[in-house]
């Protein structure tokens, strides 16, 4: 098993920590830290891959690079969607 | 406010999967993560035709550093399309009032409670964040660097001067919508302009590669810096302020 691989493997069962918390977990903001975790596992698998030649291939890293931010930012959006929701649900609460 | 979203309706609903959904949800998971390992192992072990095609094309990029150039070159379609991402992002976050717009981008006010540890912090680490990022962005034509860990640095000493409750940011303000577009406006301005010239949009001529590149990152540093900061405001509001307004 070479490293990459090894890295790959471990992105994958990554991946799969955070499919399982998307899925079987009903709290809005653990959901979203869990599709965190799920991107956190593609990046990896994205850059063990890259690696596995003779010198590292440049384009996923830069693909990678761009990731990280569009996540953050996918991740602020969710986040205000989920305070929104959470406002909205107390109003009808109270209503 | 997180806590706040913890301790909302969302109890019962988390008590609604059952063990044996659970189960079923797992073993679904494990054998997807299964299939994509053996995926893994069975694809072949690819060329990696592009790092040639890279390495090759270096010279004409106007930068040494491959990354960068990959980044705002060869795939600056990516990051003009990313740089708009975080704009659509920003746009969707923002608190959204006509009445600020003639008010001033930062304001200063006395704490309601001073943290000397946070200020003390931030006299000595504002000035080296801002130098630091600087180099970043310099040094991203020849080593690792550039735009976005210049930017994300930047964000990070905005943030701090946040925490550090002197002062306040008003996202409304004329500077700061100009600041959040200033990196998509310049990034189109010169694909465009460089139509002109090549013919191709974002082809850059070759001799001028290297200074489009850097106004392109030094537009985009202020950009994602702001947007970043941005963001941190706006999820920093308590959710109950803002149904109250």
């Amino acid at each position: 098993m070479t490293q990459a691989l090894a890295y790959s493997v471990f992105g994958i069962i990554l991946f799969g920590i955070g499919l399982f918390g998307v899925l079987a977990i009903a709290h809005v903001v653990k959901k979203i830290l869990a599709i965190n975790i799920c991107g956190v596992g593609v990046f990896m698998v994205f850059i063990a891959n890259a690696s596995s030649g003779a010198s590292p291939d440049f384009v996923p890293h830069a693909m990678v690079l761009t990731g990280i931010v569009v996540a953050v930012a996918g991740t602020a959006l969710a986040l205000s969607l989920a305070c929104r929701i959470n406002a909205l649900e107390k109003l009808e609460d109270d209503a | 406010m997180f806590n706040d979203i913890t301790l909302a309706r969302n109890a019962e609903q988390q008590a609604g999967l059952s063990g044996g959904v659970l189960f079923v949800v797992g073993l679904v998971v494990g054998l997807v993560c299964l299939f994509l390992v053996f995926a893994l192992i069975d694809a072949p072990v690819a060329e990696q035709p592009l790092v040639a095609l890279v390495a090759s094309n270096l010279e004409q990029s106007g930068v040494q550093n491959p990354v960068t150039a990959v980044l705002l070159n060869f795939r600056s379609y990516d990051t003009l399309l990313e740089v708009a991402v975080l704009l659509i992002v920003a746009l969707a976050v923002m608190p959204a009032s006509e009445k600020q717009s003639n008010q001033v981008f930062v304001t200063v006010s006395k704490p309601a409670q001073r943290s000397l540890v946070l200020e003390a912090f931030l006299r000595w680490l504002l000035p080296a964040i801002v130098v630091t990022s600087g180099y970043l962005l310099w040094t991203g034509a020849a080593l690792p660097g550039g735009a976005f860990q210049a930017g994300a640095l930047l964000a990070g000493a905005g943030i701090l001067l946040l925490l550090a409750g002197h002062h306040s940011f008003n996202f409304n303000a004329q500077i700061a919508r100009v600041l959040l577009v200033v990196g998509l406006a310049v990034f189109l301005l010169v694909g465009a302009a460089v139509m002109v010239s090549t013919g191709t949009a974002l082809a850059y001529p070759i001799a001028w590669a290297g200074t489009l590149i850097l106004i392109i990152e030094v537009a985009a540093t202020l950009t994602i810096a702001a947007i970043l900061v941005l963001l941190f405001c706006a999820l920093h509001v308590a959710p109950q302020q803002k149904t109250a307004r």
